[in-house]
């Protein structure tokens, strides 16, 4: 049979209380356990303070040591670098442009000629395709 | 605490006592045989004793020090259950009742033999201890509402179980 929501409720708080009240009741300290524990304690070397302890330290250090390794190594590459010497005057470069001269070598006249062969090679496809396109068209209509 | 912070070991002694039954009662709930629980508490109270300086005094005690007592715990059964063999293991759970609990501590044993270890931790804190979810959240290193879900199920398996074995109505 299920329970209905109130019943479960109610349940769950009787476990609740059921295992509150079942629990085993704290007993007397064992003097015995306490000294054995507090000689020994008395007895352990305390650890060192925070910042006396070598792991502590070694990361910050290994950071400082590693930004300086990168900043003395950013200073050498500035001094040895072409980039940071100052130009003593233009470089060599020709002002004529290369492509100046192409004209020379193309016939204006000749790739007229071809291109208008070409359009006209294009203009004859495009009529047999519409040609053909209306006579497959028409055979399938009657 | 913060005397024992400070390097003064003497005061360590008061917060061994009192902790000394708490810690028993623990470790006897969790599944930590008699023979063992002297080491572990030696273990427990030493690594108190050396974490003395991250303890903030802003927070409970009580959590911080269960939340090293159930690490050292965790790395006793670590280190224990493989050479542990099988029947031995029953013999170490049949051994596991706390000293001074009487017949009325059957309810625990009972969830013990029908709850998960990780529900009946969760158990054991919230009824045994009587921490708020939020703290064992602390403790056991989960959220909130993780612990109150765990919890929920935990509670659940054990009404069920108690239905099912005809003790469906806990004795009021």
């Amino acid at each position: 049979m299920k329970l209905t929501r109130k019943q479960s409720h109610r349940s769950t708080e009787t476990l609740e209380e059921a295992l509150r009240r079942d629990a085993p009741p704290l007993g007397r300290a064992n003097p015995q356990r306490v000294a054995r524990v507090c000689t020994r304690i008395a007895t352990v070397r305390r650890p060192a303070p925070v910042f006396l302890r070598f792991h502590t330290l070694l990361r910050p250090l290994t950071r400082i040591a590693a930004g300086l390794v990168l900043l003395s190594g950013a200073a050498v590459l500035f001094k040895t670098s072409p980039c940071s010497k100052p130009l003593t005057g233009l470089p060599d470069i020709d002002p004529i442009p290369v492509l100046a001269h192409l004209n020379s070598f193309v016939d204006t006249r000749n790739v007229t000629g071809a291109l208008a062969t070409e359009s006209d090679n294009l203009i004859s496809d495009l009529t047999d395709l519409t040609t053909a396109l209306n006579d497959r068209s028409l055979a399938i209509l009657f | 605490m913060q005397a024992v912070a400070s390097g003064n070991a003497d005061a360590f002694n008061a917060i061994a006592e009192a902790l000394e039954p708490r810690l028993e009662r623990f470790f006897a709930q969790l599944g930590v045989p008699e023979a063992d629980r002297d080491d572990v508490y030696q273990e427990t109270c030493l690594r108190l004793y050396r974490k003395a300086h991250a303890y903030n005094p802003q927070r409970p005690f009580l959590p911080w020090a269960l939340t090293i007592a159930r690490h050292v715990m965790l790395n006793w059964h670590r280190a224990r259950k493989p050479t542990v063999a099988l029947e031995e293991a029953v013999n170490v759970a049949a051994d596991q009742r706390p000293p001074g609990a009487g017949a009325e501590a059957d309810l625990w044993q009972f969830a013990r033999a029908h709850v998960s270890e990780t529900g009946y931790e969760l158990l054991w804190l919230r009824y045994g201890e009587d921490l708020d979810p939020a703290i064992i959240a602390m403790i056991t290193h989960r959220s909130s509402v993780h612990v109150r879900v765990l919890l929920h199920r935990a509670r659940a398996i054990l009404a069920k179980a108690l239905e099912a074995d005809g003790k469906g109505q806990v004795q009021k």
